[in-house]
């Protein structure tokens, strides 16, 4: 049976499940809605409340009114009511005919009075009702203003802020990317260490020789690998940061009326929006800063976590290979057998294991090893020279080591890479 | 005054060791730091000039190819600033502090005229340049010379402590904008290679914002690299390690190793109690891998703190206030990150009158902006801006037997002016030498001279029987100029002083 069909039954069904009485009630209460809308527009002073006790109970019985005005003078519905009277200002009570002819002097002169005083509250009414035309019409006026001011505004900070946040995402998502490949990696590499280590315990065992001619290239391996595991905790904080909201303060009309509800003076009006929209868009340009610091922030981190915190590991890695290059031939008169060959193969094969691992791991990141050749030309944007030595095989300003490999990455839709971190060499300098 | 990216008021911070360059955004009322397209946040202040092509290169390129040639790179030229007829040699080529000072300035602007187009579409309006507080008017022409070399129009110059400050000043008028505010604000300054320290009042009134100095020290060959060499030092120590006998290029290699965790934990260990440092084949079998904890750091920095806390407090008995006269502490320089160094000012000030709100590597050149656009418009802080400085030393002269005569003491607002007359001591003088010196002590020979009014042809006279009425006159930018008045004839010169 469909969901929809169901819940559309049950509720044409409703009015049948309830008595009679209750459902003309719940019709009348909606005719009694619809007058009062419709009764709001030609005579607002004379709105029926229908949330006014007093009113409600004025339907009921006129005894009860009488008695509610004259006996209940500090109830709080009437004063309620009392304020409801004072707003109908506006509405000229209709002239009230007298009978001339019986009338003292005295009543003469009062009514004289009467009609004058009945000419000035006219008068005073007209103004008033003039006034308030006149106040209103610029008030809404000076709100309409303020709002577009601030919808032009906003829309300028949404755009800028719009820049920030795509920027933000960008670095939260490869924020995100890097905990995930670089946990990863690092669970692998700590496996593989381990199976260094045991590889190790079982050369000790079988040649003590072999065994100390491996363990300070070991030992440069357990530090690399403590390195790596240290970065367990900063991933894990890197992992919980979030982003904030994008929604960004717009000012709202109703916000503007309420707060000129009390104002009859137009400048003194105007004051108060300017401010208010002052306000408004220094509290908005704050959140649009906060994307802008956060983007900036991120990028930052990210950056600075590859270089810092995990290239160095790496690094101790490449260059661990380097020192054990020779190791193999150098340890072959050492071998007790023959096949201990392609033990000590296994064990050196740590480096290149360790090094994919990782590299795999930046690859995912975006993060690639600059090419730098040995013989070839530096390149000072790619290349920080950290020693020379002269070399007359070798062409002059060429690069005769490299002591650190550099690293580019790249970022979406860019297609030229950027320098993570230059790679240090040693220059020949023959003249 | 419309907001527009290719013609805006711009800061330059034309540091010694680090230069950075910042716009005012009219619209956001606030400065915005540019980036370096290579260089990033801040430009080495370094030149190279290449012997073959005479191409210039500054920044971290410079530094780059200043390690393969170092006869072709200068680095510190602002420090040369006071003698702008010292000859530099670097590629071949001979160039004055102005013209160095006038390619680090060409560079920032260029690089940021680069980011719109060919360049040629961007032109600032106006630029400020920052100069630290002790710079004279003389280096101050210098640098107005280096700007306009560069071709900037430079509308105005700066001292680097007020920059610094006036992101807090803006804070203030656009808090309490109606309100009369007095507040004692100490600007500490610890950047790479120097540090400054100046106190000042900051006096907001309905027609004025009042920079007052009331106190500056500091020193121009202290600063992060010095805590950069004692950490790499204790991390040698503690990891066991020797790098004596190495090659040189070994050396090298190894210090440069090291010498990068050491930065990095030096940042870590501003946040953290403690930090690991492992450097894996320092040299080859050799590896380190220790923890450092920031009690050790700040142990062997030691000396550098005694001498930075000396100047704090002697700066701080000078001025004679209370903690609870200060308002402010704004900390500039990546170093004042450093919690010791913080705590010398806040322990004597209060960690709440820290103000955070600023970028301490970037608000030199940002509040340089912020200048430039009140030069550019002078109602936006809704007054004008005026700053008014002391004098850094006693300043007198030499009288018979080698005595000192002070006229001008130390630590006086400037501008300032004092007369004193006096008479010859012998019989029909014909010269006179006015012997100008700065310092306090009562003999001259214990003080510095720093310029001499020759005074010749004098009518002949008895002893005692001239009128020489001498007039010292210190303007605000610490330049003294000497009058000396004989029977109605002038003769005057002027000089600066440290």
């Amino acid at each position: 049976m469909n969901t929809d069909t169901d819940l559309s039954t049950e509720h044409q069904d409703l009015p049948t499940n309830q008595d009679g009485a209750t459902q003309a009630a719940t019709e009348s209460a909606n005719n009694v809605v619809q007058t009062s809308s419709a009764e709001a527009i030609d005579n607002p002073p004379e709105i029926p409340d229908s949330n006014d006790p007093s009113k409600l109970n004025a339907d009921e019985t006129d005894e009860q009114v009488t008695g509610s005005l004259s006996g209940n003078s500090h109830n709080s519905d009437f004063i309620k009511n009392e304020e409801f009277k004072s707003q109908e200002v506006v509405s000229i009570p209709s002239p009230i005919h007298l009978d001339l002819t019986n009338l003292t002097e005295e009543n003469k002169q009062l009514r004289s009075e009467v009609t004058s005083l009945r000419s000035e509250v006219t008068s005073l009414n007209e103004r008033l009702a003039k006034l308030e035309e006149s106040a209103k019409f610029k008030f809404d006026s000076l709100v309409k203003d303020a709002i577009q001011k601030d919808d032009e505004v906003w829309n300028e900070d949404n755009e800028e802020c719009q820049k920030y946040i795509a920027q933000a995402k960008l670095w939260h998502s490869k924020t995100e990317r890097l905990c995930t490949f670089v946990l990863t990696a690092i669970s692998d590499c700590v496996s593989r260490f381990d199976q260094c280590g045991d590889l190790m315990q079982a050369i000790n065992q079988e040649n003590a020789t072999l065994y100390n001619s491996l363990l300070d290239r070991y030992k440069s391996l357990e530090l690399s690998k403590k390195m790596l595991e240290r970065l367990r905790e900063p991933l894990d904080l890197l992992k919980k940061s979030t982003l904030p909201t994008e929604q960004l303060l717009r000012l709202q009309e109703q916000d503007l009326v309420d707060l000129l509800r009390s104002q009859t003076d137009e400048s003194e009006a105007k004051k108060i929006l300017a401010k208010k929209v002052k306000e408004t868009g220094d509290i908005r340009y704050k959140a649009v800063r906060e994307w802008r610091d956060l983007a900036e922030k991120l990028q930052k981190q990210w950056l600075n976590f590859i270089e810092k915190k995990l290239l160095p590991a790496l690094d101790g890695i490449n260059e661990g290979k380097r020192y054990a290059r020779h190791l193999a031939s150098d340890l072959s008169p050492s071998y007790p057998s023959p096949n201990y060959q392609d033990k000590i193969s296994n064990w050196l094969r740590t480096y290149k294991d360790l090094e994919d691992i990782l590299l795999d791991a930046l690859k995912n990141l975006d993060v690639t090893p600059m090419m730098v050749e040995l013989g070839q030309l530096v390149d000072y944007n790619l290349h920080e020279p950290i020693g020379i030595e002269p070399d007359p095989t070798q062409p002059h300003e060429s690069v005769k080591e490299i002591i650190r490999n550099g690293y580019e990455y790249k970022l979406p839709d860019q297609e030229q890479s950027l320098i993570l971190r230059s790679a240090q060499i040693i220059v020949v300098k023959n003249k | 005054m419309a907001d527009n990216e290719l013609n805006p008021v711009i800061g330059i911070d034309l540091g010694t060791t680090f230069s950075a360059i910042a716009r005012w955004h009219e619209k956001r009322r606030e400065p915005r730091h540019y980036q370096h397209k290579t260089n990033g946040d801040t430009l080495q202040s370094v030149i190279y000039c290449d012997p073959e092509t005479s191409e210039i290169l500054v920044g971290k390129l410079a530094y780059k190819k200043g390690f393969v040639y170092p006869e072709n790179v200068a680095i510190g030229v602002k420090r040369m600033m006071d003698d702008a007829s010292q000859v530099i040699s670097i590629g071949g080529k001979n160039f004055s502090p102005i013209d160095l000072s006038a390619k680090i300035l060409q560079e920032l602007y260029q690089d940021v005229a680069k980011q719109f187009g060919d360049g040629t579409k961007f032109k600032s309006r106006g630029t400020v340049v920052t100069v630290p507080y002790y710079f004279k008017a003389h280096q101050c022409e210098h640098t107005r010379k280096a700007a306009a070399i560069a071709d900037i129009n430079c509308i105005g110059l700066i001292q680097e402590p007020i920059a610094a400050s006036l992101a807090y000043a803006w804070q203030l008028v656009e808090d309490r904008p109606d309100e009369e505010i007095k507040e004692n604000i100490l600007v500490f300054d610890l950047g790479g290679g120097t540090f400054d320290l100046t106190l000042f009042c900051l006096h907001q009134t309905p027609g004025k914002l009042l920079f007052e100095v009331l106190a500056t020290g500091g020193d121009d060959r202290l600063g992060g690299m010095d805590f950069d060499e004692c950490l790499y030092n204790l991390i040698l120590e503690k990891g066991g390690v020797s790098l004596a006998g190495l090659s040189d290029n070994d050396q090298k290699k190894a210090r440069q190793k090291v010498m990068e965790q050491a930065v990095e934990a030096k940042i870590t260990l501003s946040s953290a109690d403690d930090t690991y440092v492992t450097v894996t084949d320092v040299i080859p079998g050799k590896h380190i891998d220790i923890k450092v904890t920031r009690l050790e750091f700040e142990k062997s920095i030691q000396t550098y703190i005694k001498k930075i806390d000396n100047i704090v407090q002697k700066l701080w008995a000078v001025s004679n206030l209370r903690q609870s006269d200060m308002s402010r502490v704004i900390l500039v320089g990546g170093s004042s990150k450093i919690p010791c160094m913080r705590s010398l000012v806040c322990d004597l000030i209060g960690e709440d009158k820290v103000y955070g709100n600023i970028n301490a590597s970037l608000c030199v050149a940002e509040g340089a902006a912020m200048y430039a656009a009140y030069l550019d418009d002078r109602e936006i802080f809704g007054r004008e801006i005026e700053v008014k400085t002391r004098t850094c030393h006693a300043l007198g002269l030499e009288r018979a037997g080698g005595k000192f005569f002070e006229l001008i003491t130390a630590n006086q607002p400037t501008p300032s002016e004092r007369g004193q007359l006096f008479t010859n001591d012998v019989d029909n003088m014909t010269s006179l030498d006015i012997n100008v010196y700065q310092g306090s002590a009562p003999n001259v020979k214990d003080n510095t001279l720093i310029g001499t009014v020759k005074i010749t042809d004098l009518p002949p006279a008895k002893a005692e029987s001239l009128d020489i009425m001498v007039t010292f006159k210190v303007d605000t930018e610490q330049n003294v100029t000497v009058t000396v008045e004989i029977n109605g004839n002038r003769w005057a010169d002027s000089f600066g002083y440290a």
